[in-house]
């Protein structure tokens, strides 16, 4: 179980590679450019079964979206912070 | 100890990120931790015995090569990307000391690290 923190926008291969090696029970957030992966259609389909996706809210909104234009839950950065203390491994 | 994977995948020619990899994992040695470094995407095109970034203005890879072998630092390189770029095992530059691995084997890989850390 990890918790995988994805900062470049989809636009980079290294962003998809990250999503191709979550593993069920990882969790997923999007952060910085990242977050453009929220409004990506096929997002869901990009992770294996079991992965949970986040994005944070300050960094989609900043970027001139509304929070219901997100795909996956948007969470604030104290939420951000409590999965991160939480999660004994990060790859990012 | 923990184990740290200290990734890198932009072009050796043109950014400093490769060089700036290994000096953050020979800093590592210093603390109780066991670093490791993976090639992947174009940062592979390092492993060649004719990458000479040097030619750009930028830090020759060389520089590397005598705190790896001090330190038997452990270097990987994912296979189909060396394959992209028809790197050939002979073509590899033996300071690197490199261990391939199949991309299929990234989930695990990456899973099997208490942190890794993209630059």
């Amino acid at each position: 179980m990890a918790l995988i923190i994805i900062k470049k926008s989809p636009d980079y291969q290294v962003a998809h590679l990250l999503l191709e090696i979550a593993l069920p029970q990882d969790k997923v957030i999007f952060l910085q450019d990242g977050v453009l992966f929220a409004v990506e259609k096929d997002v869901k389909t990009l992770v294996k079964d079991g992965v949970e996706l986040f994005a944070l809210k300050e960094d989609f909104v900043a970027r001139g979206f509304d929070e219901k234009e997100s795909l996956v839950p948007l969470i604030s950065y104290d939420e951000f912070a409590e999965i991160v203390e939480k999660e004994p491994k990060i790859i990012s | 100890m923990k184990k740290i994977l200290f990734a890198v995948y932009t072009s050796p020619a043109g950014s400093i990120w490769i060089n700036e990899t290994f000096r953050s994992i020979f800093g590592m040695y210093g603390q109780d931790i066991e670093p490791v470094a993976l090639l992947l995407n174009e940062a592979v095109l390092a492993v060649h015995t004719n990458c000479k970034p040097e030619l750009c203005g930028v830090l020759p890879l060389s520089i590397t090569f005598r705190y790896i072998e001090k330190y038997g630092t452990k270097v990987y390189a994912v296979k189909e990307d060396l394959e992209r770029f028809d790197i050939k095992e002979n073509e590899i530059d033996t300071h690197w000391n490199l261990q391939i691995l199949s991309k299929s084997d990234l989930p695990e890989f990456l899973h099997s690290f208490d942190n890794v850390i993209f630059f």
